[in-house]
């Protein structure tokens, strides 16, 4: 028999029995879909998350956060809980801290981060409403600073401080006090206009203005946009403001924003993304908060692995229930057409082509069930990738179904579809010719 | 017809059925030769083993013992799927209960032995479609086995038995499920194409004005082989009762 006969004849067949067929595809659509959902956002948590954050440099930064920073002196003593959930008392995250931090293992660079929103940036007449942050030298690998113009902090001590500006600061430059904000940055030439920090001391009014303390800064820097928090930033040297407050100590003496013994937050980068966990958890050893990108990663992992092995299951047990389920039709349709098969037999066709038919039924129900299942998966996917979209950001899970994971879910459905197929097949082959036309 | 060489040589052939302890049996030592081109007939009461025979020359059941030799080949010694191989290149059959697949059309039926063999669409379709044509269902060949007449179905059942120009046709009561009008032009249909084709016929049959019709009529007892006519030559020959230590008397 030529083979589209047996495929056409099996078609069929199957067509005959519509309902029935497509019954007993369902089982096979619910288990292939589970498996390709399951295996797609495997692919896609491990692709697209992983690539897009390790592109912004953000896998390797561990961020550190001051707990005692924000506390008064007096309350109680706030306390970190570690992973084996013992606690250690938080500590101030100082200088010496930041060396100690330096010290572990795997961590290439740190800086503190100092608020120094006390002071306003201002060229000629415009000012910005970004507030600045403070940072040592060397961190623009931390941050994973890319320059558009310029480059990073020198090692210049003086007090002239030294500015970076984010890519999106540059629109917040405008007229003090105007109450027109546009998002068109000014046209300046960024690296050579004349800056300086303005300190407005509010201990210290005239005419309900407070007074204003001007001082020398320098941009060298401005940076690409990144889509990172970098953007909206505007970075001052470290150690030219620390100088700067030095040399000033009688005026910043008096405010309390300003603290120079302790900073709110740092940043650690770290050589491998592999270790930033276990670096993560050695600075909250030593009292200190940290979170970073690697953690979250990690939980985002563990939940979908265990929506991977919920999913895995279910396709399973479909699979199991669906494999039973075509070894159940196919047996009811050969003792249906028991007396069919014995006219074949005696009509001189083929045993091994009566085998071929049944198993062919059997194969197509499977790859019937798998296409369905698999436009399915498609249509599921989507809606994983709209919700995760619309929550935004990094913590979407993403459905990825390549073609090779298309091509193994069709030829995995059909050959659940066959293996369920053999026994009746081989059935069909050993029913009597006799027996089967006598019967009435 | 002696001096040619038979197409069907049948040796002591022995059918036992066990049903429960008792043996029974349906063919009790049948020896008999078949020539090419003939149209037998195997006549006998109900009971006497006519489908049984019938049903073993068409390997479609195992003799217990005994010898058939088709066409050169030994029936008794193949097994299942040389069974069907030679009823693919030798065997056409017609049964009583018509048998067409009830889902196919007519003209489907017919291909159907076709479709086995590995014939081509067109060709399968133009010999088929032929096939009707001569049986007289060429307004029918759209139909399925459910919109059609029992003497339409058994036209249909013979088209298929002998649309691959077997050398054997075999049937088992053809005209069983018909009125004798309708049963005397079936017969008239499977004689004219069976000759046409050279094919040998060998036919179960009740009914008398058939056997009439045949070449040579086989009468069965209990099994046994009781007497063969040749209605040309009008000889009745009694063969010689099976041998003696095989059953006592
Ligand atoms: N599969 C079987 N198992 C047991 N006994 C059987 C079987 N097939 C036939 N027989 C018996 O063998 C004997 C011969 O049966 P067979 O069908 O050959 O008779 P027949 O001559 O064709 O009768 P009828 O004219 O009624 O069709 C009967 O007694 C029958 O009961
Ligand atoms: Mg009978």
């Amino acid at each position: 028999m030529r083979w589209t006969d047996l495929v056409l004849l099996s078609a069929q067949n199957l067509w005959r029995r519509k309902l029935r067929t497509i019954l007993t595809m369902v089982g096979v659509m619910i288990g292939t879909a589970s498996i390709v959902v399951m295996v797609s956002m495997a692919i896609g948590i491990n692709q697209g998350n992983i690539e897009s954050l390790a592109q912004t440099g953000e896998l390797t930064r561990v961020e550190l956060n001051s707990m005692t920073y924000y506390t008064y002196s007096g309350g109680e003593v706030p306390t970190i809980t570690l992973d084996d959930d013992t606690t250690v008392e938080a500590q101030k995250l100082d200088d010496t801290m930041v060396r100690k931090i330096a010290a572990l293992d795997h961590v290439e660079a740190v800086t503190p981060l100092m608020d120094v929103w006390v002071f306003t940036l201002r060229t000629g007449k415009l000012e910005s409403y970004n507030n600045p942050q403070a940072v040592l030298p060397g961190s623009e690998e931390v941050l994973g600073m890319e320059f558009a113009e310029g480059g990073g902090f020198s090692d210049d001590m003086g007090e002239t401080v030294e500015v970076i500006l984010g890519s999106d600061t540059l629109s917040s430059f405008h007229k003090k006090n105007s109450q027109v904000y546009t998002d068109e940055a000014p046209d300046l030439d960024w690296l050579n206009e004349k800056y300086s920090l303005i300190y407005r001391d509010y201990n210290d009014m005239e005419n309900d203005e407070p007074k204003e303390y001007e001082f020398k800064a320098r941009v060298v820097g401005v940076l690409e946009e990144t889509g990172g928090e970098a953007d909206w930033n505007i970075y001052c040297n470290l150690n030219n403001i620390k100088t700067l407050i030095q040399k000033n100590k009688s005026l910043f003496k008096k405010d309390s924003e300003l603290k120079v013994t302790e900073y709110p937050r740092g940043y650690v980068k770290v050589d491998d993304f592999n270790y930033a966990l276990d670096v993560q958890e050695e600075i909250q050893k030593l009292g200190i908060s940290a979170w970073s990108y690697a953690q979250m990663i990690e939980n985002m992992q563990q939940q979908s692995r265990s929506m991977q092995l919920m999913l895995g299951g279910i396709g399973a047990i479909a699979m199991l229930v669906a494999a039973i389920s075509i070894a159940n039709t196919m047996l009811m349709s050969i003792y249906e057409r028991t007396r069919e098969i014995g006219v074949m037999k005696v009509l001189g066709c083929r045993l091994g082509t009566i085998g071929a038919m049944f198993l062919c039924e059997a194969a197509m129900i499977g790859l019937g069930g798998g296409i369905v299942g698999l436009l399915l998966s498609y249509g599921i996917g989507g809606v994983v990738n709209l919700v995760m979209d619309a929550y935004g950001g990094y913590s979407s899970f993403r459905s990825v179904i390549p073609l090779w994971l298309a091509a193994l879910g069709l030829s995995f459905a059909t050959l659940v579809g066959m293996l369920s197929g053999l026994y009746p097949s081989q059935r069909a082959m050993r029913l009597s010719a006799l027996a089967a036309i006598r019967n009435e | 017809m002696e001096a040619i060489e038979p197409i069907i040589k049948i040796r002591n052939l022995v059918k036992i059925y066990h049903v429960g302890d008792e043996k029974l049996r349906a063919l009790d030592g049948v020896t008999l030769d078949v020539y090419p081109g003939e149209f037998l007939c195997i006549v006998g009461r109900s009971g006497s083993g006519k489908s049984t025979l019938l049903n073993m020359l068409a390997g479609l059941e195992k003799p217990t013992r005994g010898a058939i030799q088709i066409a050169g080949q030994r029936l008794d010694k193949m097994n299942e799927s040389q069974l069907v191989r030679f009823r693919l290149e030798h065997v056409g059959f017609i049964f009583q209960q018509f048998n067409l697949f009830p889902a196919l059309t007519a003209l489907e039926n017919v291909t159907m032995p076709l479709v086995y063999r590995g014939v081509a669409p067109k060709e399968r379709k133009k010999k088929a479609l032929t096939m009707l044509k001569q049986l007289g269902l060429g307004s029918h060949i759209r139909h399925k086995p459910t919109q059609m007449s029992g003497g339409q179905q058994q036209r249909v059942g013979i088209a298929r038995a002998l649309v691959a120009s077997p050398q054997i046709v075999f049937a088992d009561e053809p005209t069983g499920n018909l009125d004798s009008r309708t049963s005397d032009e079936i017969l008239s249909l499977i004689k004219e194409i069976a000759k046409q084709n050279g094919a040998t016929l060998i036919m179960v049959t009740h009914d008398n004005t058939i056997a009439e019709r045949a070449d040579r009529v086989v009468r069965l007892l209990d099994g046994k082989v009781i007497e063969i006519i040749d209605n040309k030559t009008g000889l009745r020959e009694v063969p010689d009762p099976s041998p003696k230590e095989e059953r006592p008397a």
